[in-house]
């Protein structure tokens, strides 16, 4: 009775007979959910050279997370990680369990937007 | 009428109560998909000038600038988890690679930087992952 489940394979894949790596979709594993995502803008104003960015997601734990970012329309779209820098603007990420933190630095009148996706699978 | 949907646990798991994290499927959410991934080289001719950039780009057709990941190779043929843009290598004790990446509304582009003088070629291979989510 162990062997029940879903499985759905790409086409020209016997579902049967093809490793899991073919699958689109399979009950055995589980796979990252984005839980939320958006663009948020952003931009330095003042002399600090630096904006915090807020990102509420109230789920209670720590989930995993990814964003890409752009400076200025520079150099297309960066993905970012804990700590991250492109055209003399850096990032510094920090999740927690009721939002993301997103540090950003650099010089007055620099701005961009970022995307961000936030997964419902947990990472602590 | 808004309940409504379908969910997938793992075996195990009590697709009745179990909390998002842990179903395999659910239709409440979507995941990442890949739209298009590949193995490239990237080469660093012995002799480049510090700071200069070598790239190879992956062409695309999504008209925008597309979620993406990817994955290098180390000087020891391993593939390591690529946090980009930028992931410094050792490579000889004295020598340094940048490792960075960007998408645009045409291509991803896999970038290996010099950071301190290289005696010889080198070549990384990169692993990528262009996804149909967009990021702006």
């Amino acid at each position: 009775m162990g062997d029940f489940g879903i499985k759905i394979s790409q086409p020209g894949f016997d579902i049967i007979t093809t490793g899991d790596e073919n699958l689109l979709l399979t009950s055995k594993y589980n796979a990252f959910k984005v839980a939320q995502t958006a663009v948020v803008d952003w931009s330095i104003v003042g002399p600090s050279g630096g904006v915090d960015k807020t990102i509420t997601h109230n789920l209670g734990y720590k989930p995993g997370f990814m964003f890409f970012f752009e400076v200025d329309g520079v150099d297309g779209r960066i993905i970012a990680d804990s700590y991250s820098s492109v055209s003399g603007v850096s990032t510094f990420s920090n999740m927690y369990d009721t939002y993301l933190e997103i540090s950003i630095n650099g010089s007055p009148g620099d701005s961009g937007s970022l995307r961000y996706f936030i997964f419902a699978d947990i990472i602590e | 009428m808004s309940d409504f949907g379908i969910k997938m646990s793992p075996e195990n798991k009590d697709v009745g109560t179990s909390p998002d994290k842990d179903l395999v499927f659910t239709s409440a959410m979507f995941g990442l998909k890949i739209y298009k991934t590949g193995t490239v080289n990237v080469t660093i001719p012995s002799g480049s000038a510090d700071f200069s950039e070598h790239y190879t780009d992956v062409n695309h057709d999504l008209g925008y600038a597309p979620a993406f990941y990817a994955f290098v190779e180390d000087q020891n043929g391993d593939m390591i988890g690529l946090n980009v843009p930028f992931v410094s290598e050792m490579k000889e004790s004295t020598s340094f690679i940048a490792v960075s990446a960007w998408s645009d509304s045409t291509k991803l582009r896999l970038i290996l930087t010099v950071v301190s003088a290289l005696g010889t070629d080198v070549t990384r291979s990169f692993k990528y992952y262009i996804f149909v989510e967009p990021t702006t």
